[in-house]
């Protein structure tokens, strides 16, 4: 059993192409191999039409990356940026909110729909620009947007992957997403 | 004089072992790991010894079990311990409870029990109660202390869940009605429940006397006391082959070995940060019925089980469970047994895989929860018969945390979603001949479809996350306990999963029809899930998150005159839908839970849907491979109707098989891109209105009182002030 995974079958398994017999080879590795990021980090830096170099892939669509400017944001695979990734990326989104039984019954198609209006609210997170569905939350209304993920990059360059990442500074493991809303709420 | 090493107590044991790991960090200061170094293979055998002592002793002792909950789903474990509690090794089945296991036994030390009531050579000391570590009256614990030369050198513990524990307003092993632990069934505290490895006859009276199913009961307590005396005997066997000094060593080098590569498995295969999630439930089936004995409980709750992860530089890890809900006069309080099982059934199949099984979790895992919340409760008498409502779906959580974290890490084929769907009936009935009857129907409990993976849709029926040796379970069998009840069917459920680029895992059907149910029978239900909100939080990249599981009753039928007319019978929830719609059955009233069941009495032809395990999906469904589509379709998991509406797929039948339409289907996804544009508002303008709402506290009751609660907490209460930027003295 091969212990690394060659960069064409980590491609394919990206893309859902990789045959599952090959996917539990990567199952059963015991150990997972420190190069394994890097080949990723190509994969996807290769995938995308735009220059900035990925730091971080966060999910399907979004990557962490940093630009000449020196700023680390999110950034869509159709080049659209959402700011600071220390800022919750859903906030600048489009966002469209299902608030009735109909609206629930054409993403949850079972008969009858069991979902209470009076409970929940489906909310979906666009892309402003190409209008991927980004995320979906399913939570009462009121709730704040869950924060899905707030890396610690330095942490996880130095420590981890033992390549410091050049700009390090403790100020980038924060979240900063209140100073977004304290803005939009002084322009009220 | 005590009976740990070199006469010491086990007090001073404990004691020990923790300044010990406080001083050195590591457990009993075991910096090198002296005999893996010496001789691994040896270390090896002797791993794979305790390993298959454990494995034995489940498999001979199942054979001596009457319940098919035990011999069928598989649903106990056997487990060898350190004299001070920790699991070095275990066997297959419901692994997850190593997790309490520690607790117990540190309470047995702690209340004293080496002097009082004494721990011999041949003495059975049994726990159900929460208080004294245990999860709930289901899961019942049997040991076994095993002396060598005087010295307790480990313990053989057995354990298995029941499946009737005698509560009082609702039958089964998760009785649907308890506020407060004087409904909670029997529970008995950490007692002595016998001598000479042989059970005391009062404990057999016990399960006589507080319990519906004293047989199956009293036999599953000797199929404990029986597993654990062949661990006992077989550890000894090891101690002979190894000798006692390298018996002590080696179980506790195991237990080092494996809390170092839980944190080197977090930090190969995960990201440090921060990470957020949230699960719902609604539980309504209190509201009405507790009315005038218990008005504590008259009413329902929106819950949330609100989990924030911390991935540590070092490779630990922090749960926190602030933002939850306040402990309430309701069973899905968590105690702090309940906790550490659930956690492990996360643990053990997505961390600790491919290992011994072992309690090393408990120090690579910080828990926080502040105290009297329902993942904290401070009051001894509070009910916690549904813990592992509670706390099992805690694991669409922790699955979703890893999920992102090896997604991002690039370890993507073990990014799985897993939205738990703890799923059992339980039952009780008077014969006709006056005999009381009680049972808990498991078939869907031993195995589970599996949520979407970033390049793969979810399985079907599969695999159980919490018994990784369980299956679906024999209905055959299961139906000869459960006389009044007959199986008319059991299959997938289409159009029940979560949509997303990959797809969950679509749920699984049981129909049952009620026959001759003599002179009473009811059914609850209340380790189910909450289809009333769907699993709740966050879908990975645009996945839709599961609906898990729900219940519907169809009374009045005219089944018995079908029947004996030979039309036949339905034997799945469309076919019902649809006989209905012909007028072919007849149906008065029907009832639809979209979470637990209330006891519910049932009549000769009356029908029951019970549906669980929809899972959860990955990805923008815009996304989805046609290819996916015409699978789906041809297999039967999703209808053409639901392909339409979500993938904006267009398909039609080409002989036998499904055909998709690509060029129309392109057509219709660039119009679904068009919509989502032109419904959509910026996030700015969302947070405006939606702030104005929650500044008017324009929310229904259920979500009002949610926030009245989970607003007293601090951390949780700075995160919703400082999202809708609320004034500080912002109350409900």
């Amino acid at each position: 059993m091969s212990e690394e995974v060659s960069k064409e079958n980590l491609k394919s398994l990206v893309e859902g192409k990789l045959p599952w017999e090959e996917v539990k080879k990567l199952l059963r590795m015991p150990h997972k191999e420190e190069a394994r990021f890097w080949k990723y980090l190509e994969i996807m830096q290769e995938k995308v039409p735009w220059k900035e170099k990925i730091l971080l892939p966060l999910t399907d669509h979004l990557y962490i990356v940093r630009k000449e400017d020196g700023t680390r944001v999110v950034k869509c695979d159709c080049g659209h940026e959402f700011g600071d990734y220390r800022i919750n990326w859903k906030f600048n989104c489009d966002v469209y909110v299902r608030k009735a039984t109909e609206e629930f019954k054409e993403v949850y198609t079972i008969d009858p729909c069991p979902i209470d209006p009076g409970l929940v609210e489906i909310r979906e997170y666009y892309c402003p620009t190409c209008s991927t569905l980004l995320a979906v939350e399913n939570v009462p209304p009121g709730y704040p947007p869950l924060f899905d993920m707030l890396p610690d990059l330095d942490t996880f360059y130095r420590e981890w992957l033992g390549r410091p990442l050049e700009d390090e500074n403790p100020g980038w493991f924060q979240d900063k997403t209140a100073e977004l809303l304290s803005r939009w709420s002084a322009e009220k | 004089m005590g009976i740990g090493y070199q006469n010491r107590s086990l007090k001073e044991i404990l004691a020990e072992r923790d300044r010990l790991l406080s001083e050195t960090g590591y457990l009993w200061g075991l910096k090198e790991l002296a005999l893996h170094q010496e001789d691994p293979a040896k270390m090896m055998r002797f791993q794979l010894r305790v390993l298959g002592a454990c494995i034995t002793s489940r498999e001979l002792a199942k054979l001596t079990a009457a319940s098919p909950i035990v011999r069928t789903v598989g649903e106990c474990i056997f487990m060898l311990l350190v004299p001070e509690g920790d699991v070095a090794a275990a066997s297959f089945g419901l692994t997850g409870h190593v997790g309490s296991v520690p607790l117990q036994v540190k309470h047995m030390i702690q209340l004293g029990y080496e002097e009082n009531p004494g721990i011999r050579p041949g003495d059975v000391f049994s726990n159900n109660d929460p208080q004294y570590g245990g999860p709930h009256a289901a899961d019942n614990y049997t040991y076994i202390p095993i002396f060598y030369d005087g010295e307790l050198i480990a313990w053989a513990c057995a354990m298995n869940h029941i499946g009737d524990v005698g509560a009082a307003l609702a039958p089964g092993s998760y009785p649907g009605l308890t506020p407060t632990s004087f409904t909670d069934g029997f529970l008995y505290p950490l007692l002595k429940t016998g001598e000479n490895f042989t059970t005391f006859k009062w404990f057999d009276l016990m399960w006589e006397r507080r319990t519906r199913q004293p047989l199956f009961n009293i036999i599953d307590n000797k199929m404990r006391v029986t597993g654990a005396k062949l661990l006992h005997d077989k550890a000894l066997e090891i101690v002979g082959e190894f000798g006692v000094d390298y018996f002590r060593k080696a179980n506790r080098e195991i237990l080092e070995r494996e809390r170092q590569r839980a944190l080197n498995f977090f930090k190969e295969r995960t990201v440090p940060g921060i990470y957020q999630e949230v699960n719902l439930g609604y539980h309504n089936i209190y509201q009405g019925r507790m009315t005038q004995l218990f008005p504590q409980s008259d009413r329902a709750w929106l819950v949330t089980r609100r989990t924030d992860m911390e991935i540590r530089s070092d490779g630990s890890v922090s749960i926190d469970f602030e933002g939850s809900n306040s402990q309430d006069s309701f069973g899905y309080n968590v105690g702090a047994g309940a906790l550490r099982v659930g956690l492990s059934f996360w643990w053990v199949p997505m961390v600790m895989y491919g290992g011994v099984l072992n309690t090393a979790i408990n120090y690579a895992l910080d828990v926080k929860a502040p105290p009297g919340t329902i993942f904290s409760p401070n009051d001894p008498y509070i009910s916690v018969t549904s813990c592992f409502h509670t706390i099992t779906l805690v694991l669409t959580n922790l699955t979703r945390f890893q999920a992102r974290a090896a997604y991002s890490r690039g370890i993507i084929e073990e990014a799985l979603l897993k939205e738990q769907s703890s799923a059992l009936v339980e039952q009780e009935g008077v014969f006709s001949n006056g005999v009381p009857w009680g049972f808990t129907y498991f078939s869907l409990a031993g195995a589970d479809s599996t949520g979407a993976r970033p390049y793969k849709d979810g399985e079907t029926l599969c695999a159980s996350h919490l018994n990784p040796e369980s299956d679906a379970g024999e209905d055959e069998e299961f139906e000869v306990y459960m006389p009044p009840f007959l199986l008319l069917g059991k299959t997938f459920l289409p159009d029940s999963c979560g949509y997303g680029k990959y797809r969950g895992g679509v749920g699984m059907q049981v129909v049952l029809s009620v026959v001759e149910p003599g002179k009473m029978v009811r059914q609850s239900a209340a380790c189910g899930s909450s289809a009333y909100t769907t699993q709740g939080g966050s879908g990975p990249s645009g996945g839709y998150p599961g609906l898990v599981g729900w219940n519907m009753a169809f009374h009045d039928t005219n089944m018995r005159q079908l029947i004996e007319a030979g039309e036949g019978y339905p034997s799945t929830l469309a076919e019902i839908q649809s006989w209905i719609r012909e007028g072919k059955l007849k149906v008065g009233e029907i009832e639809i839970w979209g979470g637990d069941v209330a006891p519910t009495s049932y009549k000769d032809g009356d029908l029951h849907v019970f549906i669980a395990s929809s899972q959860g999906g990955w990805g923008d469904p815009l996304d989805r491979d046609l290819g996916l589509v015409e699978k789906d379709l041809n297999q039967g998991w999703v209808s053409p109707e639901a392909n339409r509406a979500v993938y904006g797929a267009i398909a039609k039948r080409v002989g036998r098989e499904w055909k998709v339409d690509c060029e129309a289907t392109a057509k219709a996804q660039q119009k679904m891109r068009r919509r989502r544009k032109e419904k959509a508002v910026s996030a700015k303008e969302w947070w405006a209105e939606q702030r104005q709402r929650v500044l008017n506290k324009d929310f229904s009751q259920p979500v009002y009182n949610l926030y009245s609660d989970v607003l007293k907490y601090e951390k949780f209460r700075r995160q919703f002030v400082g999202t809708w930027q609320l004034p500080e003295d912002y109350a409900l």
